[in-house]
Order: structure tokens, then C-alpha cells, then sequence
């Protein structure tokens, strides 16, 4: 059995969607918006997601719309989905201890995707007609999360993640 | 009928559908992708424009005009309501809500109610009551439209509303693609432009405030008073804070409404979207009812109140820009039908049809369930506003203050009260409901808006204190308010700046950490 220092430094190949956004410039986020905190940039993670883009068009009373693409990312952990701007992918090798472990399979994915995109389609496009979709491309991708801790004078702290592709953020 | 008035409207149909047709055919930009996805949105001041002006409906230029008319000043209770109601609605559960329902992955807002308190009575309840109260705000959209017309085209209103709906129904069913966009700006330049024409023209007629006060106070001083003409409501505190209470929380019962709070992008966007909306309703709110005061000197003689405005415009402006008016007034009714015809058609199909008859629906029999429940609206709408038409304010009122008591405790409840359970929730939406329409029907001289919500906030809780024990809330939907809710000691700045659209990283990232 490998010891606790080899297990942290296995490396896996992963889709990455690359991040711009380092250690210290999350630091510095983070820094920005918490003052009198001390601020620590705790390791990267890398959250797991299927890409899912799409090509569809819609019927409409004037005819067949062009068809659009459209991106769209599920959580595979929450299994939850949201359509994303284009991004590249990279295959990269990472540490796996930063790996966040997957709930979800690409089956259960791509029915939230394809609910998910119809109900977007329904309600932001104000269709009555079904769109008919196809998968001109899918994937498992990652992306990377800075995990960033913030302790104030009397000790008490809190945790944020930084978007290593954005660099936005939300309080753990 | 005035041709040059009709030639004008008809122009802005032609102008809508052309819209539509080249949007269509011409695809979009890519920025109007990630809009009519849901993943973004296009420039501020469309988003800004678009947002707003779907508030503005039938309802404001019938019903706010109709009130202004019969009641005087006792109507702008309902404006000031109305003026500071986004902000109240956004501070109150807007932002709470955008982080839990994304924690909870909820798409709709019926949706949303379940995840929160699980029980499939839950959507069947919240899902039904909407439709079915929904469906008569539609009614109002109609019977509005049928009025417009009959004015415009001088055909009988029977006639007059078949056109109308058929109009509504066609825009509903052209909807698509980059044409919503495109044609929501359109209509609420559209409506800005005419109600600020007929505003100014009429203030102008009147010669002021002060000359249409002293006016006023000639045919009867009691317009003036904020109790009502004849002071008809005179101490009738009830009434008063119903008035207030109707568009000032009752919007947080609106499905559609409360559906918005979840594609907000961060709380500071919140914020800002809350002073936009105030500046807007200033002006855009307080107008229709301050039209229907200045149409008891200019037409004193009103056979139908809720002509009030439609009137003005057709008696002073000349008649290119009573087109004009006219067309903001059909833009109005247009954009608010067939977002609530979509919303409706939506909770059918997901929450009902899907969830509880047919759980392997696909897409095509969901569609085909949604477009089959659009039509029988259409037509059941068309047959009730043609044989027995209500009043526009009275319907929008009593639709509003049902949702409003049905489902404002426990939308509330959902991101400020972690006791508030199933069975709590459940009570408080069937009570709110049916107390608020006992209290209209039976004329107890207490306000439905009112009534309805000390029963519903009564009962949400009672029955959830008493419940506590056999049906606990579940430790995830506690672990996920906390999320939503964030305290400790966290830098308000961090807190303003972080990106709702990251919630459920977050939520994920602590399950991991967790285990």
C-alpha cells in the first residue's frame, strides 16, 4: 500500500477546461473584497462535468430557424445543468487527490442536459414548438477551483472557491 | 373607427411580425445565444427594457386608468404599493432564493416549491392553483385587447375580441428564437414612447395639477381624498393596506415573478436591478392611475370606465400618434399574454402532465401537451370574455390577491424559516387560497389580500411548529439554506461580489468535503 506522500502525488490525464487564474491572482481576488483577513490559497481542485454541445433548430410559424449551437455543461454532482460560453479543452495530467469524485453518469448527464436546453428553449425563446436537437460533440471535462481560506483577527475564518477560467467566485 | 388610427396599428403588427420573420430567417448574434439560453443576458439597458415592460400589462392602462376614474386619489394606495414592490420582493426572497434554487436544482418555480417542502401534493397543489389563477389574469389580457380593438376598429366587441385574441394567440405561437428578443425591445420602446405621448398630452389638456385638482374639486371634492370619492373608504383600514399590500408583496406569489429571481447573476446585479425598477415604477405605475384622475375633467361623461385611457388617447392626440398609443396599449396586453400562456403551458406539461401522468414524456408530448393547453385557453377565454366579460381591475385584483395569499408564506418561509415544513406549506397555500376567495365572495368587509394572508401566515406557523416532530425539514434542504443564506463572518463586499452562478459548485464542493 502506497504511503500517504506517494498517494497525493499520483498524477491522472483529465480534459481540463484551462484556467488563466493562479494561486496568487486568486489570492489577490480574494484579498480585494476581504480586508483585516488574513488570506491562504489552500490547493486546486477540479470539479467534474459533461460537455455536452448541441445543434438544434426550432419550428417556428415563419419556418425552420437556423440552427444554433449550444453548450451546455452538466454537474456531476449535482446533475445539474447550464449552458456555458465556448471554451478549449486541454488534456493535461493533474494530481488526482485534487480530482472531485463524480455522482453522476454520462447517461443520467445528458437527460438533464436535453431537459434542461428544452426548457431554456421553451421559456427564453417563448416556443411552443420542440426544438430538435443533435450532439455534434460530448465530453467529460474538469475544471479547475481555487480553494482560498480567509481568517480574520479573532480566528474564526471561511472558506472560498475561485473559477480558475473566470476568476469569480462563491463563498464554501 | 378612424382609418389613420387603424392604419397605424395594423403598421405595427406588420412591423412585430416582420421583426420576427427576419429574425428567423437571419439567426442571431452570438451574445443573443447565450440570452434566449438562459446562460446570459444581451446589454443592460434591453435586458433592463425588456424586463420591466413585461410588468406593464392590460391591467395598467384598464384597470390602473378604471380605478383612477371611479376612485380618484384613493387608487394611487395601489401605485404606491406597486412602486416599492421589486425592491421589497427582491430584498425579501430574490436573493436568498436565485442561491437556493440553484443549490436545489430547481428549473421552475413550482418546481422550487417542491424541492423545498417534498411532496408530490406539493407541485400538484402549487401547480394547479397556478394554472387555474393564472388563466384568468389571461382572461384580463383578452378582455382588455377586446376593448382596444373595438375602440380602434369600430366593430361590435364580440368581433372586436375574436380579432384581439387571435392576434395574442399568433404572437404567442410565433414566438421563437431570436424574434423574442428583438420583438420584447420593440414593444416596451413601443410603450414607453405611448404612454409618455399620452401622459404629457393629457397633462398639457389639463393645464397641471394644480388646475386639475381645483377641477376636480369642483365636480366632487372627495376624489381628493385619500379615503376615495364619496369617502367611501373612509378609515376602512383594511381596505387601505390591502391596497398596498397587493402589488407591494403580492407580486411574490406570481409564479412568473418569482421565476425571475432565479436568473440573477450576483447579489450586487440585485441591487441594482431593485433601484432601476423603483426609478421605472415612479413613473411607469403611478401614469395609469393619474390618467383615469385627469379623464374625470376631460370626460366626464365615461359610459365604461376602463376605456379611460384608450378614450384620452383617441379624443386628444392627433390620430397617427392615438396609433401609436393604441399599439403600446396592444403591445402591453401582447407581451403579458404570452408570457403567462408560455408559464401556464410550462406548469402544465413539467409539473402536472409530466411529473404525475406521464413521467416518461418526451420533449415532442410535453410540447404537444403545452401548445393543445394554450389553444383551450384561447378559446375557453375567448367564450367567457365574450358572454360574461368581468372587469379588468376585479380580475387582476383577484388574482392577485389569491396567489399572493396562496403562495407568499411559503416562498418566504423557504429561504427565512428553517422550521417551515411540508405540511405547514401545504396548509398555508390551500388556506391562503380559499380564505382569500371566501373573503371576496362573502363580502366581509375584510380585505382579501389581507385576510388571506393572516390566515396563510397563521397556519404556516402553527401547523409547522406542530409537525416539527413528525415531519422534521430534511438536514440537506437545512444545509442548503445555510449555503443560501451565508452568515458568519463573511465581509459583506465578498458577499455582494460573489457569483450566484457558482452556488452549486459550492454546494458540491462542500458534499465532497463533507464526506
Amino acid at each position: 500500500m502506497p504511503d500517504n506522500k506517494e498517494t497525493t502525488s499520483v498524477k491522472t490525464k483529465i480534459n481540463l477546461i484551462p484556467g488563466t487564474i493562479n494561486e496568487n491572482d486568486a489570492k489577490n481576488i480574494v484579498s480585494k473584497y476581504s480586508e483585516h483577513h488574513s488570506v491562504q490559497v489552500q490547493k486546486l481542485i477540479y470539479y467534474p462535468y459533461y460537455w455536452f454541445l448541441f445543434s438544434f433548430t426550432v419550428k417556428t410559424l415563419f419556418g425552420k430557424s437556423r440552427s444554433t449551437k449550444a453548450s451546455c455543461l452538466v454537474d456531476l454532482i449535482n446533475n445539474h445543468a447550464a449552458t456555458t460560453d465556448s471554451f478549449d479543452i486541454a488534456e493535461k495530467e493533474v494530481l488526482t487527490a485534487g480530482i472531485l469524485e463524480q455522482d453522476y453518469t454520462q447517461e443520467q448527464a445528458l437527460k438533464t442536459a436535453k431537459t434542461y436546453l428544452m426548457h431554456s428553449s421553451i421559456h427564453n425563446m417563448k416556443v411552443l414548438f420542440a426544438p430538435d436537437s443533435e450532439i455534434l460533440k460530448q465530453s467529460l471535462v474538469h475544471k479547475p477551483f481555487w480553494i482560498v481560506k480567509c481568517t480574520n483577527r479573532d480566528r474564526h475564518s471561511f472558506k472560498v472557491i475561485v473559477d480558475a477560467v473566470t476568476g469569480k467566485f462563491q463563498v464554501l | 373607427m378612424n382609418p389613420v388610427v387603424l392604419i397605424f396599428l395594423v403598421f405595427y403588427y406588420v412591423v412585430v411580425v416582420g421583426i420576427g420573420f427576419w429574425a428567423v430567417k437571419k439567426g442571431g448574434a452570438k451574445d443573443l445565444e447565450g440570452y434566449l439560453l438562459g446562460g446570459r443576458k444581451v446589454g443592460p439597458l434591453v435586458t433592463a427594457m425588456t424586463l420591466q415592460s413585461t410588468s406593464m400589462s392590460g391591467y395598467m392602462f384598464l384597470g390602473g386608468g378604471s380605478a383612477g376614474y371611479t376612485t380618484g386619489y384613493w387608487s394611487i394606495w395601489y401605485a404606491v404599493g406597486d412602486i416599492g414592490g421589486g425592491v421589497v420582493n427582491l430584498s425579501v426572497i430574490g436573493r436568498r432564493m436565485r442561491k437556493l434554487s440553484k443549490i436545489l436544482g430547481s428549473l421552475t418555480s413550482i418546481e422550487y416549491l417542491e424541492h423545498r417542502y417534498p411532496h408530490a401534493a406539493t407541485r400538484l397543489i402549487s401547480g394547479s392553483l397556478s394554472v387555474f389563477l393564472l388563466f384568468f389574469y389571461v382572461l384580463a389580457q383578452f378582455i382588455a385587447g377586446g376593448k382596444g380593438m373595438a375602440l380602434v376598429t369600430g366593430l361590435p366587441y364580440g368581433a372586436a375580441l375574436a380579432i384581439a385574441v387571435g392576434i395574442i394567440m399568433l404572437y404567442t405561437f410565433m414566438g421563437g428564437y431570436f424574434a423574442v428578443a428583438y420583438t420584447d425591445f420593440f414593444q416596451s420602446m413601443v410603450m414607453v414612447i405611448g404612454m409618455i405621448w399620452i401622459f404629457a398630452a393629457t397633462m398639457i389638456n389639463v393645464g397641471g395639477f394644480t388646475a386639475v385638482n381645483e377641477s376636480i374639486a369642483q365636480i366632487d371634492p372627495t376624489y381628493l381624498s385619500i379615503w376615495g370619492k364619496d369617502l367611501a373608504n373612509q378609515y376602512a383600514w383594511s381596505d387601505l393596506l390591502g391596497a398596498v399590500l397587493i402589488f407591494s408583496v403580492g407580486y411574490m406569489g406570481w409564479p412568473h415573478v418569482v421565476t425571475r429571481h432565479m436568473a440573477m447573476e450576483s447579489p450586487k446585479t440585485a441591487r441594482l436591478a431593485g433601484v432601476y425598477s423603483t426609478i421605472w415604477n415612479l413613473f411607469f405605475v403611478t401614469a395609469p392611475y393619474l390618467l383615469g384622475i385627469f379623464a374625470i375633467i376631460v370626460l366626464p361623461n365615461l359610459a365604461d370606465p376602463e376605456m379611460a385611457i384608450f378614450t384620452l388617447a383617441s379624443e386628444l392626440l392627433p390620430a397617427a400618434v392615438t396609433g401609436i398609443v393604441m399599439a403600446a396599449i396592444m403591445a402591453a396586453i401582447m407581451s403579458t399574454a404570452d408570457s403567462i400562456l408560455l408559464q401556464v403551458g410550462t406548469i402544465a406539461s413539467r409539473d402536472i402532465f409530466q411529473r404525475f401522468f406521464h413521467p416518461k414524456a418526451t420533449d415532442h408530448q410535453m410540447v404537444w401537451v403545452s401548445r393543445i393547453l394554450v389553444l383551450i385557453f384561447g378559446i375557453v377565454g375567448l367564450i367567457i370574455a365574450v358572454f360574461n366579460p368581468p372587469g379588468v381591475f376585479a380580475v387582476t385584483i383577484f388574482t392577485t390577491s389569491v396567489l399572493g395569499s396562496a403562495f407568499l408564506p411559503a416562498y418566504v418561509c423557504a429561504v427565512w424559516w428553517k422550521k417551515a415544513n411540508t405540511p405547514g406549506a401545504l396548509s398555508s397555500i390551500i388556506g391562503g387560497a380559499l380564505s382569500a376567495f371566501l373573503f371576496e365572495k362573502l363580502g366581509t368587509g375584510i380585505d382579501p389580500m389581507l385576510g388571506g394572508l393572516i390566515v396563510s401566515w397563521l397556519l404556516i406557523i402553527i401547523v409547522s411548529k406542530a409537525t416539527q416532530k413528525s415531519h422534521p425539514v430534511a438536514d440537506y434542504i437545512v444545509k442548503a439554506m445555510d449555503e443560501a443564506i451565508k452568515i458568519g463572518p463573511i465581509p459583506k463586499d465578498m458577499l455582494a461580489k460573489s457569483d450566484f452562478n457558482l452556488a452549486q459548485e459550492a454546494s458540491g464542493i462542500n458534499k465532497k468535503i463533507d464526506k
